[in-house]
């Protein structure tokens, strides 16, 4: 009978345990499965290598026009959750304009790709989104989160279509290869 | 094995001690009970508000709170067009553009309070279908609906945000045209106004969210990836129920300290109980030694002592109940967001029975076996 307490109060922290670190996962949205195999249109997409000298979001987005071919580079940042889940999108933040957070001296910040210390206006100039689209040119229905070294804070070099609807103010890219490095 | 009619007549043998020990369970059942009846109404409360079937477009950045939260109005417009699977009844689909307020308003009679103002058209109806207008009606220009349970909220009578009566936000009279029922979810505590009366009267030019509700909540997914195409309109979409999750972590710590301090009660009674049965088991030792001379074993004797505590302490977890039915059942609770009813149901019933239970069984157990330690010898010439 003794035994009952200390067994109770074990299983209570033991399960709490689990609680802290199933929520900590879904905060810092770490994987918690391994993702499935991509298709054969992300693969294609990520083993190609990018082509021309990559641009900085905030000066390519003035100049490029919807049907224009680019290439850009940036880390995975600009959201608290940069990546859309089930589908071939992702946030492209430009280091030159934006800091992530893991990079300022001190700062304990769970999820440091949400660049939540920079202003509003510079994460909107220095932001892009990138997607991998079907033929008819909507994005695939398959996330790519881990996915050939794609990651929260991944540098990426991305080359692609500028898409319709794209202005100076909002930059999507229609991704036709992609390299993630360190 | 002793029979159980000697446990209870043994009861009786003092009915002081008695009384002490139903009533220190009592106490302290009555409190788990409130603990738990407070932590499973305020989780209840925050869950039932948030639907899976809605989604919430907020302002990049405020994530953690809708009031902070600044949304061009051309979004709403933007995002009924171009995100599939939005609700749709006759022609019409369910996007709602919402001012979320917290203000201080000035009643009827003088008094000021700080109000949850929600500013709101009638797509609202559409997006939260658990809103039902109890009497009067909707509110138009200059008009307010007060929910059910906001009179609580505010810390006032049900009287002075009665049908036909006014508030007075910024200067500006409204008055009270309907009042409004949401069952189990924390709109009821709000006081709704129209979104055109709240944009002047807050001096904003933004709205604070847009919510749309969709037919299947897995096409969140396109909601989301809206936002994340049209980085240009600055938004983020949250799921109404993770909204409510994350609110509902956010206030843990008050539901840890009722916890605490139940613990701490409990605690400080299982201490007394075991003092006070130190000092009652301890003029029963002889007894219990007679018992063992006659052929009783020490376990049936420990069961026996220990039947004693737990049913003295089931008793008073019987009362303590009683009076949690009486005192606490149906009680609504205000917190900074809404406010929650306390529902005396089968989980917390079951609570008060085990905490009566494990105060018995833990408070009998060290005096019951101190008193049945010594050596049969030593204990039959005991006084």
């Amino acid at each position: 009978m003794k035994a009952i307490v200390p067994i109770a109060l074990a299983t209570c922290l033991l399960a709490s345990c689990g609680e802290k670190k199933e929520a900590a996962a879904a905060s810092s949205g770490s994987p918690t499965a391994a993702p499935a195999a991509p298709s054969a249109e992300v693969t294609k997409v990520t083993s190609t290598a990018p082509s021309g000298t990559a641009q900085a979001i905030h000066t390519v987005r003035t100049t490029a026009k919807p049907g224009d071919t680019i290439t850009i580079s940036g880390k995975i940042m600009g959201n608290a959750s940069p990546f859309v889940e089930g589908r071939a999108v992702f946030i492209l933040g430009d280091p030159e304009l934006l800091t992530s957070c893991d990079e300022i001296p001190g700062d304990k910040c769970d999820t440091p790709w949400d660049v939540c210390c920079e202003p509003a206006e510079e994460k909107k100039q220095g932001t892009a989104t990138v997607q991998i689209v079907d033929a008819e040119g909507r994005p695939l229905k398959e996330g790519v989160k881990g996915v050939a070294g794609l990651d929260h804070l991944a540098k990426v070099t991305v080359t692609g279509k500028v898409a319709e609807g794209s202005s100076a103010d909002l930059l999507v890219v229609n991704a036709t290869a992609i390299q993630a490095g360190k | 094995m002793l029979p159980l009619t000697y446990a209870v007549r043994n009861l009786f043998r003092s009915k002081g001690r008695l009384l002490q020990t139903i009533g220190g369970s009592a106490l302290v059942v009555l409190l788990v009970m409130a603990a738990v009846a407070i932590n499973s109404g305020m989780k209840r409360v925050l869950s039932a508000s948030g639907s899976p079937h809605n989604v919430i477009l907020v302002g990049a950045g405020s994530e953690e709170s809708i009031q902070r939260s600044e949304v061009s109005e051309a979004a709403a417009g933007i995002a009924e067009a171009a995100v599939p699977g939005i609700t749709e009844a006759l022609g019409v689909r369910a996007v709602s553009t919402e001012i979320h307020y917290m203000a201080p308003v000035d009643l009827a009679d003088g008094k000021r309070v700080q109000a949850l103002m929600r500013g709101v058209t009638p797509q609202a109806l559409r997006v939260h279908p658990e809103v039902r207008i109890a009497e009067g009606k909707f509110p138009g220009a200059g008009e307010v609906a007060v929910g059910r349970l906001a009179w609580r909220k505010l810390g006032i009578t049900a009287e002075s945000l009665k049908l036909g009566s006014f508030i007075v936000l910024d200067g500006q009279k409204l008055a009270i045209s309907g009042i409004f029922s949401a069952p189990g979810t924390v709109l009821e505590s709000e006081l709704w106004a129209t979104l055109s009366d709240l944009r002047v009267l807050a001096k904003r030019d933004t709205v604070s969210c847009v919510t749309l509700r969709l037919s299947d909540p897995a096409d969140f997914v396109e909601a989301d990836l809206f936002a994340k195409q049209r980085l240009d309109l600055e938004l983020s979409a949250l799921r109404e129920s993770d909204y409510y999750a994350r609110l509902s972590s956010f206030f843990q710590p008050l539901r840890a300290m009722t916890w605490i301090t139940a613990a701490l009660i409990g605690a400080g009674a299982i201490f007394g109980g075991i003092n006070t049965l130190y000092a009652a088991f301890a003029s029963r030792v002889r007894e219990m030694a007679t018992l063992q001379a006659i052929g009783f074993g020490r376990g049936s004797l420990l069961a026996s002592l220990v039947q004693e505590s737990v049913l003295a302490c089931l008793c008073g977890a019987l009362f303590g109940s009683v009076i949690a039915i009486v005192l606490l059942d149906g009680v609504a609770v205000p917190f900074s967001i809404g406010t929650f009813t306390m529902e005396i149901g089968p989980e917390v019933a079951v609570a008060g029975i085990v905490t009566g239970f494990l105060l018995g069984l833990v408070g009998a157990i060290p005096p019951a076996i101190r008193c049945l330690k010594p050596a049969l010898p030593v204990a039959l010439r005991s006084t």
